[in-house]
């Protein structure tokens, strides 16, 4: 269902009529001569892929932001806390709120770092919360957060640019918040944590898929961009090897690779794309992680199902955005339900992301579903179940004609002195109608988001 | 600190990579066109002269062929290839190039990749290109805050005007007049370089020289022990 037009989204189709509509394949050059990718490995081969992008903006009133920036920040205040918490006493375990079985087993837990605390308690510094418009209720449901690298943030901030040059009627006639502060706050945020020295945005190197981004980071903050060999530890403490050959002390990192490739020394001992030491470093509390070691624990999919719980918990606050209703096959009350609705429901691996590991029951076949039930009776930890929600098309230009397509929004959020949103995000459409699967990683394309007061 | 000042030794040598192969490609399309017209009613061989020089072994049917083969050859040298290599380059540091300047560099490279299978190219195209690298380059010494990526892609340039310039016409005079211009960007960017003098005429070894100096300037075997800086940011 096509998400029912607002009084904003009209002034926009009203400005839309009135202008070169021919000026859209402009839009496309831009990414293309700009090499604005995002780009894919498919069967081994690394692939250049421009990041289609659909010119109109998913729009979202003031009003209606507002409510959904105040969930936001509540949200991952609660995240930082649960980390912050669940790195040093557990009291949400002692307490019975969280189950120790689902920290425990939780794979991206890292006990080895209990009692290691970040610079200035901060261990979220950047999120990506990724939402949905629930076509039934019309609100706002969280589906994911990700705390580890969430990427994305850097394509609407570009194509926004882009925007103001080819269409400038829409910013002289409508009230659109403005995003291009997020270099300056992402900056003040790497400073707050910052040890002292310089701010590094660490990369694993032009073949990733979000090489484009972190470059663009480096950019818009100031920031060096290092490979992991441009970085040396000694004596507990972290240095940009520079072209002239002298150290310069590095206070904060932006990593951009996950735990697993972060430190050969601590983790997979064959990664090439990281820095040997920096987790001694980062114990002796002599540099800033972000985001923080060990992060993940929180954004496991099966700890999603408690975060309304650690709203309550640590703010004492009653929670603004909900989730996706979800079972926990772990509990066995969950574990009927799912088995006896399996059909209706959409199971979820822990272990995957990127919309992999997605299965929805009412296309499985009947081998695949008995194949399902007895991994989920197996390992019932390993598994998710969410009931099926009808989130909102949004209208998109295909060939020049306007039709509806799944789009979610990430809102980005920087966790420094203060919590900000983004006020826009990244909006992500799948590019077939009736797929669910809006990630970049499945081939979907995005919109830039709009937050407009009238 | 200056957006971007402290520069990687990765980093620091695309940029003066990225110098040198732009640089080569406007050199190279100068001195094919020259070539082309030389070919096309003078002297036939004038192509062949100029791809020796390089290294190059190549055969072509006439002025238009000469620099289809110039352009998209199967050899290291094609136009193709190094502006594929300027490309990777860019890529690597665009977080410091001027957005103009990658994109003017990416348009060139899509336009050549896409053009390959079509009619061939026409020596009014690769003036264009010649003019674009020019603007490439000359955006770069605009930018005021990015002072030492535009000194790593000067130097870069620098030698590579010095490496075409004895490869191409064997005068090792015309390099020596300008080595302090080197010398004073090598200078800029390393406080621990020291000045080089021009003392021997014999080519190869000239060339094995100057890459010593670029080694002088980037250090691309780790940091100098004891040399740490504490800088905020």
């Amino acid at each position: 269902m096509i998400e029912p037009v607002c009084p904003e989204l009209q002034k926009f189709y009203d400005i839309f009529d009135s202008v070169d509509q021919t000026k859209v394949s402009e839009f496309k050059d831009f990414l293309e001569a700009n090499a604005v990718n995002f780009n894919l490995f498919k069967e081994g081969n690394f692939i250049e892929r421009s990041f289609p992008f659909d010119v109109i903006p998913r729009i979202i009133p003031k009003s209606e932001f507002d409510e959904l920036e105040a969930g936001i920040i509540q949200r991952v205040k609660a995240l930082n806390a649960f980390l912050n918490d669940i790195y040093n006493d557990q009291k949400i375990v002692k307490d019975g709120v969280v189950p120790r079985e689902y920290v425990d087993s939780a794979k991206a837990f890292l006990p080895e770092f209990m009692g290691v605390n970040p610079p200035k308690g901060v261990r979220t510094h950047i999120s990506g919360i990724d939402l949905v418009k629930d076509a039934v209720s019309g609100k706002w449901v969280i589906l994911e957060d990700n705390l580890r690298v969430p990427s994305g943030v850097s394509y609407p901030l570009t194509i926004r640019r882009a925007f103001r040059h080819t269409y400038p009627e829409f910013f002289e006639s409508m009230k659109i918040s403005k995003i291009k502060h997020y270099g300056d706050e992402l900056k003040a945020a790497m400073d707050y944590v910052n040890t002292g020295g310089l701010n590094v945005v660490l990369t694993p190197g032009r073949y990733n898929s979000a090489y484009y981004e972190h470059s663009y980071l480096a950019k818009i903050t100031g920031a060096t961009l290092a490979l992991g060999d441009d970085l040396i530890v000694e004596n507990d403490e972290v240095y940009l090897c520079a072209y002239n050959g002298e150290k310069l002390r590095v206070g904060a990192i932006y990593r951009r690779l996950d735990d697993d490739f972060l430190d050969p020394e601590a983790f997979e001992p064959d990664s090439l794309i990281g820095v040997k030491g920096i987790t001694k470093a980062y114990r002796a509390g002599n540099v800033a992680i972000m985001n923080s070691i060990g992060n993940g624990v929180a954004d496991d999919k099966g700890i999603y199902y408690f975060v309304p719980e650690m709203v309550k918990y640590y703010l004492n606050e009653e929670p603004i955005l909900s989730n996706a209703p979800t079972y926990l096959p772990y509990y066995e009350k969950d574990r009927e339900y799912v088995l006896a609705n399996i059909d209706k429901l959409v199971i979820k691996d822990v272990a995957e992301a990127g919309g992999y590991g997605v299965l929805f029951g009412n296309r499985l076949s009947p081998e695949k579903r008995a194949e399902i039930i007895e991994m989920i009776l197996a390992e019932p930890r390993r598994w998710i179940a969410q009931e099926v929600i009808e989130f909102y098309d949004l209208p998109c230009m295909m060939e020049g004609e306007i039709l509806p397509r799944k789009a979610d929004l990430r809102a980005y959020v920087i966790y420094g002195e203060k919590v900000t949103v983004s006020m826009g995000g990244l909006t992500r459409y799948a590019m077939e109608e009736g797929n669910y699967l809006v990630n970049s990683s499945q081939g979907g394309g995005f919109k830039d988001t709009w937050v407009v007061e009238l | 600190m200056i957006n971007g000042a402290a520069i990687s030794v990765n980093t620091a040598q695309h940029l003066y990579w990225f110098g040198r192969y732009v640089q080569r490609v406007q050199t190279m399309l100068v001195e094919m066109l020259e070539c082309y017209d030389h070919v096309i009613d003078r002297d036939f061989e004038y192509g062949n002269k100029f791809f020796e020089k390089l290294g190059i072994q190549a055969e072509y049917k006439n002025g238009l062929d000469f620099l289809n083969v110039g352009v998209y050859g199967a050899h290291q040298g094609s136009i193709e290839s190094i502006i594929k290599m300027a490309r990777e380059n860019a890529i690597e540091t665009r977080h410091l190039l001027d957005e103009r300047g990658f994109a003017t560099l990416n348009k060139i490279y899509n336009h050549l990749s896409e053009g390959r299978n079509r009619a061939a190219i026409s020596p009014t195209h690769l003036e264009e290109i010649v003019d674009n690298c020019s603007l490439i380059l000359g955006i770069f010494s605009s930018e005021l805050d990015r002072t030492r990526a535009y000194q790593l892609i000067r130097f870069g340039q620098q030698i590579e005007r010095f490496d075409l310039i004895l490869r191409l016409y064997g005068e090792i005079e015309m390099v020596t007049a300008d080595i302090d211009v080197v010398n004073n960007i090598a200078r800029q960017l390393n406080r621990h370089y020291r000045p080089i003098n021009v003392t021997t005429s014999d080519i190869p070894k000239f060339l094995v020289f100057l890459n010593g100096v670029v080694d002088r300037v980037i250090h691309n075997k780790g940091c100098v022990p004891g040399s740490s800086q504490s800088q905020s940011s």
